[in-house]
């Protein structure tokens, strides 16, 4: 084998390996990505949802027509906010989260004097902030997941979930 | 967690990292022909090692964090819909919790039940994935809950 010959098999197998372990990265980084993007969606709409479910049931339930009226409202500007990660669904997100939130909390209140003049007692902690509780409690912290695992959700080994 | 095959990469990469040629590409006495068909004598074998070693290791550096954001997206709207499946379900119980609940005991103990069985790291548990990380069609907690609140929202109709 001369000199040539040698240096053009070093390229090559220097080739083959640099295809090999990109392709084994790549398939690695995406399936780390796919893993992390589960777990942002399902912390960032996780909210959308207790509010929607709420909103559902005011709807049918037999409350005041005013706190009928606002759900149907917030149900309206949730139907507008799709799911996806583009530019356009991240903008409408961020624009109506908002705005849901606010209206939810006026819905909220209605309701809690509603349950008040009902029973005379006090409404068992109907509020925004059981509402946010149930949610950090069930999807735990958006940011804890970059930095470590959710104290409060890791109650299974991390690496059961994705 | 990860596949099978992904975590034979994974420590394929690891180990790459930390230890010495032969961890990854074996030794020439692994028991590995001297000659690789008729053409390969011992020296271009030694030769394809030391190489391609070298150019895996720079094919893992060159990737560094590609694809992790394609990942990324290509999941999240199917992690958006469970959590807002799950966010309804909840919802739903705790709102007729908070209407009917003091008169209703099992409902509120379903309230209390659902947040533990509709955890992210249960509804996102591996057993409901491939090792592709896609959607299995195996039973999730999330269809059992809301055939519980549909029950309970039956009831207060």
């Amino acid at each position: 084998m001369d000199f040539d010959e040698t240096l053009d098999l070093e390229e090559q197998f220097y080739r083959d390996g640099f295809e090999e372990g990109r392709h084994e990265n790549l398939t690695h980084n995406y399936l780390e990505g796919k893993q992390y993007g589960l777990q942002v969606g399902f912390q960032r709409y996780i909210l959308i949802g207790l509010i929607e479910g709420v909103c559902n049931a005011v709807k049918s339930q037999n409350v005041s027509s005013a706190a009928q009226k606002n759900a149907c409202l917030i149900l309206d500007m949730v139907n507008k906010i799709s799911m996806g990660n583009d530019e356009v669904s991240v903008q409408t997100y961020e624009t109506n989260i908002v705005k849901i939130r606010n209206k939810f909390r006026l819905l909220l209140l209605a309701l809690s004097r509603y349950v008040k003049e009902q029973d005379s007692l006090p409404s068992l902690g109907l509020s925004f902030q059981s509402v946010e509780k149930i949610s950090k409690i069930v999807a735990g912290e958006l940011s804890s997941y970059v930095e470590s695992d959710a104290a409060e959700v890791s109650s299974q080994p991390q690496n059961e979930m994705w | 967690m990860p596949s099978d095959k992904k975590r034979t990469s994974r420590q394929v990469i690891s180990m790459s990292m930390s230890s010495s040629d032969d961890d990854i590409w074996g030794s020439e006495s692994d028991g590995a022909p001297e000659a690789i068909g008729s053409t390969e004598t011992v020296e271009v074998r030694k030769l394809r090692l030391i190489h391609s070693k070298r150019g895996y290791l720079d094919g893992i550096s060159s990737s560094k964090e590609e694809n992790l954001q394609k990942g990324f997206d290509d999941s999240f709207e199917q992690g958006a819909v469970l959590g807002k499946r799950v966010g309804k379900v909840l919802g739903g119980l705790y709102i007729l919790g908070m209407l009917h609940g003091r008169f209703d005991e099992k409902l509120t103990d379903d309230l209390m039940e659902a947040q533990k069985e509709l955890k992210i790291n249960k509804v996102l548990s591996t057993k409901h994935f491939d090792e592709n990380c896609n959607l299995l069609g195996v039973p999730n907690p999330i269809d059992k809950w809301e055939k519980i609140l549909t029950e309970h929202q039956k009831r207060y109709l």
